[in-house]
Order: structure tokens, then sequence, then C-alpha cells
């Protein structure tokens, strides 16, 4: 049985891109980028509200912040979007810190509504601020993936790009998840008495959850930015960090590959949908009521991931080479 | 790669073409498509639908004049939710369906700034019947625009305003980039004519109480009070300054010369001013497309919908002219040609420069009820 | 203090009353189950449609347009209840129901079911603005002295406390109160004297609802425009409301809309009104932090 690191690879950087090819279709590219970029979202939420068990609204807070500093830097300041990348990131991780830090302390849903809070104001923010975002005009023309004189502006390199930084992310997330961190992480959610009675930081590790998801939401922001090539505040709105939990309630809470099969539904079904025309938002509706009641624990639910994971671990079958001879 | 391999298959098309072409026997397309996208659901999904049934209408009439007989002329629109994503993976879509040959869309400027990019890039037009953001002509040569031009509807305005004796304006805007660059336009061309402009704010888009704003404005003793806002706000501002009670005239921007505002404001727009563009008391000829768009829908239609009409109808009239050599760049070509079309909202002359049409604006005032038009 | 402040103050608390009145029967739900119930501001936008078509097609007397609306608000209710939260229910110990796994799943089922309503009356009426009829308006002005408010906002103001107050008089003097009371303090105890349970759940999400459906019914009846969007944003007020008045208290939920609405007001003197859409944000991160027991909570109760 090969190992499914390298199955996933052999996916996402082989597979996949040679199936664009041949159909030689734009769309399709677009909407398989387009997937992984909501996957980054996706797979950070679901470390927070999932493994951490932090009901969050606040994504487009963190992916909007990604999204206007690539767009502001890089027309301002011609930065690339490698740097732009770190340097978003970063800002977010730190921003997240400290934000994390003085919200961990509410419960499930005031932490949510907290946020909440945190997403509409972000949205004001950007509309009205007009000096530095345009406002409500958005920002324009912005340069596409670029390194140096190498021009990856077209479908493939906007492709490569974005799955490269997917994978990475969902590598964090996998490794975050399964790991001794990740039983650490889960026994604050469930109970932060009995976590702090075991010698653990219940504050302090979700707080860094909380960094690390905010990381991450910012460079999927930054390519979002650069594969859009047009933002505006209504791209961030709060309803749209509401599609993006929904993506991990029906993937599965808790679940790494739940988040990201989640993100290719919440992506694609819609896409699909679009035929029905004006029914399309009931449908939508439909569909996220059938699923939560006749799959409350998603389709690939977190303890279900986990049991697989530890077997895949325990058999030495993910990710060390030679383990099993 | 296929950026090559896509070169060489478009020449080998070109040659099959320019050889079908030499021997005379171009192949008649008994088919024609273009593409819209729209909201058509979600929050803006009404104005959508209006564009919808306006490109309808107008393949429906371009059908009854018999021009094109035995051709199948198709509209396909797609929701874009009023989601700049959306847009953009509709246009991906259309460009790759060779099937089509214009585009059509969108109602939110966001939206058509987002997916414009790519159909200028792929050498699709791109002809938006609605958005208004300066900006959107200026993505490329493949973008047109025919809708009311803000520029030119500041200056009128500023025009009527100051005939009307305005010296200190407040102007109130949706925060959009509607709102923004209408209410920006007004203002300035009213600054050069003199006006001193004692207020500008931008009203909140999730509220529906308006009197503290309006007393705001109030409070700085303008003379003209001036709303750059679409209906449903702005009959509710109309209503709550009634209420203040306050005398100061009203003078609307021209999105509010339709019937929708007086459905919904009733008395409170009395002895409003506004501009006239896309309304049935312009001309016969758009009492006309009102009353068979009444009679087709069972509803008063939308504003969008007339200006969805004239395009569309512009587009289809185009498209009859150069049958049967009709490809992506004919259209544009076509379009590009200066001249002055016939619409039912009189004739429009073309700017080569920003690619747009301009209107004629007609002066009016709400009295008893109804827009009159004011000589 | 000048009439201009003053007026703004009374604006702000007309405002913040609209906020209050869709507060109280979201709360109610809360107070209960723990539960929030997104669906509610669909609720609102049902209550203000049933007042347009009262109105607008049978051209009902306004005193006859109330049934029809407090039937709505119930239907709809028992609609939601049934649909949102009783499959969730399935294990009727006290752990699970208040468990966080069906917490949220009913939040996430109350939103999909809302949208689900909003979308069906967005193709019902074509997701149109509509005017309620002229003569059924309560906009008429009404002088305070220097202030000027309207008739409309008395209704909204009065109706509130109205509601307010005949909600505590039933959750304290009814059978059907202590019931309710019952269940919210301990929910297998309340079973095991005897109560059932769904019946009570049900009983108020109908009550719950018919406040909603109330409040878009005087509120429509205020501003004069319905549309199938408009319970959006209120429900989002309503909730920090909610929060911000302490999550069960019901006057504290009143309170804090009034409070809201006076806030936004008052920031809106010295920033551009745009701006004051965050104010209600700011209030509840700052309560949340240095008052994570509500605005109005210092003690037990």
């Amino acid at each position: 049985m090969p190992r499914p690191a390298v199955v996933l690879l052999a996916l996402l950087l082989v597979v996949v891109p040679a199936l664009l090819w041949l159909a030689g279709n734009p769309y399709a590219a677009r909407l398989a980028q387009l997937v992984l970029l909501t996957v980054i979202l996706a797979v950070a939420l679901n470390l927070l509200t999932g493994t951490a068990g932090m009901l969050a609204l606040d994504t487009v807070v963190y992916f909007g912040f990604g999204a206007y500093a690539a767009a502001l830097l890089s027309l301002n300041y011609g930065t690339s979007f490698l740097v732009e990348l770190v340097l978003a990131g970063a800002a977010a991780a730190l921003a997240g810190w400290c934000v994390g830090v003085a919200l961990v302390r509410l419960a499930s849903i005031f932490f949510a509504v907290a946020t909440m809070g945190l997403a509409i104001s972000f949205h004001a923010t950007v509309l009205n601020w007009g000096e530095l975002t345009r406002g409500p005009m958005g920002v324009r023309g912005i340069p596409g993936f670029r390194i140096g004189e190498w021009n990856l502006e077209g479908w493939a390199g906007t492709y490569y790009v974005t799955a490269l930084v997917c994978l990475a992310c969902v590598w964090v997330a996998h490794r975050l998840t399964h790991s001794f961190y990740g039983n650490a992480v889960r026994a604050a959610r469930e109970d932060e008495e009995v976590a702090r009675a075991l010698g653990l930081a219940p504050r302090r590790l979700k707080a860094q959850v909380y960094a690390v998801h905010a990381a991450m939401m910012a460079v999927a922001g930054v390519l979002y930015a650069h594969s859009n090539r047009f933002i505006g505040p209504d791209n961030f709105v709060l309803l749209e960090s509401a599609l993006v939990l929904t993506a991990v309630v029906v993937g599965g809470l808790g679940s790494v590959a739940g988040a990201a099969l989640g993100a290719a539904i919440l992506v694609l079904v819609p896409e699909a949908l679009r035929g029905v025309g004006h029914l399309r938002g009931l449908a939508f509706g439909a569909i996220l009521f059938a699923s939560i009641l006749l799959l409350p624990r998603g389709l690939l639910s977190e303890v279900r991931t986990l049991a697989w994971m530890r077997r895949a671990l325990a058999a030495g079958g993910w990710g060390r080479a030679g383990r099993r001879r | 790669m296929p950026i090559r391999e896509e070169i060489v298959v478009k020449r080998i098309i070109l040659v099959c073409a320019l050889s079908l072409a030499a021997a005379g026997v171009a192949a008649q397309p008994k088919e024609i498509r273009i593409g819209c996208y729209a909201p058509l659901t979600g929050p803006v999904a009404k104005y959508g639908k209006a564009m919808d049934e306006g490109f309808r209408m107008a393949i429906e009439d371009f059908t009854a004049t018999g021009r094109l007989k035995g051709v199948a002329v198709s509209i396909q629109c797609e929701d874009d939710q009023n989601r700049a994503d959306d847009g953009i993976n509709i246009a991906r879509k259309f460009i790759e369906d060779r099937s089509i040959l214009a585009v059509l869309g969108s109602w939110a400027s966001t939206v058509t700034l987002a997916a414009g990019p790519i159909y200028n890039q792929a050498k699709l037009v791109n002809l938006t019947p609605i958005s208004s953001h300066p900006d959107v002509t200026k993505i490329g040569p493949y973008m047109f625009r025919q809708s009311i031009i803000q520029s030119a509807e500041g200056a009128a305005n500023a025009a009527f305003m100051t005939e009307l004796g305005a010296k200190r304006v407040a102007m109130l805007g949706i925060p959009n980039d509607y709102g923004k660059a209408n209410v920006g336009l007004t203002r300035r061309a009213l600054e050069a004519k003199g006006v001193t402009i004692v207020f500008e704010e931008f009203i909140r888009p999730d509220a529906q109480d308006f009197r503290q704003v309006l007393q705001k404005a109030l409070r700085e003793k303008p003379d003209m009070l001036y709303l750059g806002l679409f209906a449903p706000q702005a009959s509710l501002v109309l209503k709550q300054y009634r209420q203040l009670g306050a005398q100061v005239p009203v003078y609307g921007a021209a999105a509010l010369g339709s019937n929708d505002l007086l459905r919904l404001a009733g008395d409170a727009a009395e002895g409003m001013k506004a501009l006239l563009v896309l309304h049935p008391a312009v001309g016969q000829k758009m009492a006309d497309f009102y009353r068979r768009y009444e009679a087709k829908y069972k509803a008063a239609p939308e504003t969008f919908a007339a200006n969805a009409y004239i395009s569309a109808r512009m587009l289809l009239d185009m498209i009859a002219e150069q049958y049967p050599n009709l490809t992506r760049e004919s259209i544009r070509e076509g379009l590009e040609k200066p001249r002055t079309i016939d619409t039912i909202a009189g004739p429009l002359a073309y700017d080569p420069k920003t690619r747009e049409w301009s209107f004629r604006f007609t002066r009016s005032e709400v009295a008893k009820g109804e827009f009159r038009p004011l000589q | 203090m000048d009439a201009f402040i003053l007026n703004q103050l009374a604006i702000g608390a007309s405002v913040g009353m609209t906020y209050a009145v869709v507060a109280i029967g979201f709360t109610l739900i809360y107070r209960v189950l723990t539960a929030v119930n997104f669906a509610h501001g669909e609720v609102y936008t049902l209550g203000a449609f049933a007042t347009l078509i009262g109105a607008a097609t049978f051209k009902l007397p306004l005193w006859a347009v109330v049934p029809l609306v407090v039937a709505t608000g119930a239907l709809a209710g028992w609609g939601i209840e049934r649909a949102a939260f009783r499959p969730f229910r399935r294990y009727a110990d006290e752990a699970s129901l208040k468990s966080r796994a069906v917490r949220e799943a009913t939040l996430l089922s109350s939103l999909a079911l809302g949208i689900v309503a909003r979308e069906a009356l967005d193709i019902a009426f074509k997701g149109e603005w509509l005017a309620i009829p002229q003569d059924y308006l309560l906009n008429q002005p009404v002088r305070l002295g220097p202030v000027g408010v309207s008739s409309g906002e008395l209704v909204i103001g009065g109706a509130s406390l109205a509601l307010l107050a005949a909600l505590q008089w039933m959750l304290m003097r009814t059978r059907t109160g202590v019931a309710i009371r019952a269940v919210a303090a301990n929910l297998v105890g309340a079973q095991l004297s005897g109560i059932d349970i769904n019946r009570v759940v049900v009983a108020v999400f109908a009550v719950g609802s018919v406040l909603g459906a109330l409040a878009g019914m005087v509120v429509s009846l205020a501003y004069g425009s319905v549309q199938s969007y408009m319970g959006l944003t209120v429900v989002i007020k309503a909730f920090v409301a909610m929060v911000i008045g302490g999550l069960t208290s019901l006057p504290g939920a009143v309170a804090a809309g009034v409070l809201i609405g006076v806030a936004e007001s008052v920031a809106g003197i010295f920033v551009p009104s745009a701006w004051t859409e965050m104010v209600a944000y700011v209030l509840l991160i700052f309560t949340l932090l240095f008052m994570p027991r509500g605005l109005f909570r210092w003690g037990g109760a």
C-alpha cells in the first residue's frame, strides 16, 4: 500500500494538473485552485473550531487582512508574493496571538459572538477607511504570481503556487492535529480544568492555535488577492465566514481530511447548482440543513479519522520512509 | 505547453476559416449565444432578475423584427450571487465556451471589476448595462459600458441644481462604489460652479433609521439636500425627512428617477427634483417599453430592466448586421465604430475614448405622485 | 443640553427599542434551551410580511392584523422547533441536551432553516421591497417638548415594554410559565416531576416567535418597507443585545438593546455615521472581556 502522503502529493501535483492540462479548461483549473484555497481556510478553521473547540466567525478578518496586505504591498512597493506570504503570515500570527490571549477566556458561545463582532468591525473598517483601502471601490489591478522574472500568472502557475502552499498548510495542520500537541489541545477543548490538572496550560494552547489559524488564513488571503486580481470589502462579509464554517461542519469537525472534503463540497456544489438559477440559495440551505440533520458528525468524523490515523502511524505508514521494511 | 498549443490550434482554425472564406462558403451559424452574469439570488436578486427579464424582452423583440430568420438567438444568464468569486468562475466558463460571442453583465461593479480582466484578456467583449464604477472601462479595450455615465450625470445635476438656486448643499450617499462615484462627481461639478458643500456623509448600509444623519445634515443649514442613494434607502430617508418636518428642498440622483421610488416613498417624494433617464416620462418609446413589460411580467419594470434591454438590443442588432461573419473580435470592432444608435431612451452617442454611450437627461419634479418633466 | 442632542438621544433610544423588541423572543428561547435560534430573524421577517399581506392584500383593519401576525409567529415557532431543534433532542438527559455538540448543531440547523425560509420568501415575493399602505403607517410626528418623535416609535417602545411585562407575568404567574422556568432551571428534574418537555419547548418557541413576529409587525408599520432580507441584521443586533444583557435576562436584553441604540446615536454625533456600525460590536467585546456576566448582572439572580 503506498503511503497516503505520497498519494496526496502525486494527486495534487501530478494527476490533477495533468487532467486539467488534458481538459485544457481554465474554468476547471480555476475551480481546482479555488478548492485548494478554500481547503486552506477550512483546515485552519478546523484546527480552531474542530480540534480546539472554539466556534469562530472571524475567518474574514485574517483572510481579508492577508488579501489587503498583499494587494497594497504589491501595488505600492512592488513586493513579491513570497515576501508577502511571510510578512502577512507573521503579522497575522502576532495579531492572532494578541487577540487570542484576550478572547480565549470566553466560553464557547461568547467566543463565537466576540469573533462575529470582529468580523463585522473588520468589514466596516475596510469599507470606511478609504484613504488606505480605497473603500468600496476596492483594489484593482493586483499583479498575478511572479518570482522575479518568472511569470506564474497562467493557470498552471497559479494552480501550483496554491497547491504548494495548501500542501504546506495541510501538513502543518496534520502535524499539529496528530501529535501529542494535538492530544493536549483536544484535552483543553474537552475540559479546561482536567487539562490544567494534567499540567497543561489550556488557555495558552488555545491562544497558540488561534495564532496559527490566523497565520494560515492570512496566507490564503495573499493567494486570494493575487489570483483574483481584484478585492473589495464585499469579499469579506460575515457571510463568507459562515460559509467556511459550514464547510468544516459538513466535512466533520476535528478532522483535517473532513475539512478538506467540506471545502471541496462548498466550492463545487454551488457551482454545480448554477443551472437551477434562482433556486440556488434555497438548494444550498436545504443541503446544509439535510447534512446537519443526517450527518451531525460530518462526512468524516473526528473519531474515525483519529482512529484511522493512529493505525496508520502505528504501522509506520505515514511519512516515515522505510520503517515498514 | 498549453498556451503554445492553443496558439497552434488557433492557427489551424484560422487557416481553415480563411480557406473556407476563400471558397466563399462561409459557414452560416445556426445558433447565436450571448453570455450574461447577474445576481439572480441573494439580497439584490431583484435587480439581477430585472436584467434577465430585460434581456429576454430584447430577444423577443429582436426575433419579432424578422431579422436572422432560422437562427436561434439566446442569452444564457448565470447567477453570480453578487460575489466576485462567482463572477470569475462564470468568466472562466464563458471564455471556454467558443459559441458565446459576447458577455453582458454584471450588476455590481465589484463583480464586473473582478471578472472584467478575464474577459479582456481572453478577448471576449464584456458589455455592462449597469456597473457604474469609473474604473470598469479602464480595464481594457474589450470592456464596454452602456449605462448612465457618472461624470455626465454629475455635470447635469450641478447645472440643474444651480438653476434651482442651490448655494449650500448637503449630500447623502450610499457607501458603495455607486454612491461614492455619484456623490463625488456631483460634488466636484457643484464646487466648480461655486456651490458650497456644507455636509457629506455616507449612510450605514444596515440601518433603516436615518433621522440621526438627517438632523446632522440639517444642523449645517443647507438650502438643498442631495440623495445619492437607491430607492429602498431613499424612500426611508424621504419618509423620515418629512417626519422631521424639514422644509429644505430635496434633489435625487438619476437612479431615483424611477417609479419604484414613488411606490415606496408615497407622499414623501412630493416635490423632489431629479433627472430622468430610463423613465416612461422621457418619451413615447420608453413608455411603450414600460407598458409591454408590465403586460408581460405583470409587474412594473426596474430601470435596470430598461438598461439591460437597450444593451441587448444594440448587441443583437449589430450581430444581425454582421451576420454571418461573426467572431468575438468582430463584435468588438462593431461596438468600436463611433456612431449614434437609436434606442428606447432616444439616440445614444458612442464615445470611443471611454467606450461608453451617453444618455439624455430630462429634468423633472415629483408632483401629485408622479414624475413631471420640466422644460 | 440643546434640542439637537436631545433629539439624537431620542432617535437612538427608539432605534434601540427596535433591537430590544426583537431581542425579547430571542432571549426567551436561549434562556430555556441555551440554544441560539438563528431563524428568529426570519420569524421577524414573516411577521412583517404577514402585516403586509393583511394590510395590502386583505385590507384588514389594523386590529385584525394582530391575530394574523400572532398566528404566523406561533406557526413559525412550532415549525422551527419541529424541524431544527427537536431532531437533536434524541437523548433526554441534561448533559446531552445542553452539550456543546447539540448547541452548535442547532445553531447551524436553525441558520440553515433561516436560509431556506429567506430564499423561499425571496422567490415568492421576487426579492422586491414592498411598501405597507400609507394609511396603516404609524409615522405621525409627535412633539414632546423640544424633542420630535413619531407615533410609531411610541408604539414600538410601548410594545416592547408591554410584551416584556406580559412575558414576565406569564413566566411568574401561569402554569405554563412555571413549567418553562422549571425546564430552564433543571431539565431532568422538570421531567421527573411530570412536565412534558416537548410541550414546554414548543410553547417556548411559539411564545418567543410570536414576540418576534409582533416585533416585525410594529417595526414594519413604523418604517413602512418590507423585504425578505430585513431580518438578517436585526437578528445579529438582537443577539448582541442578548449577550450584553447577560444572556438569560429579559429586562437585561431590553435595556441592552436601548443602550446599543443610544450608543450608536451618540457616537454618530462625533464620527461619520458609517462608522457607527461598529459601536455595538466594540461595546460587545468590551462587555465580554471586562463584564463577562453581562452589563446588568453583578451578583446572583
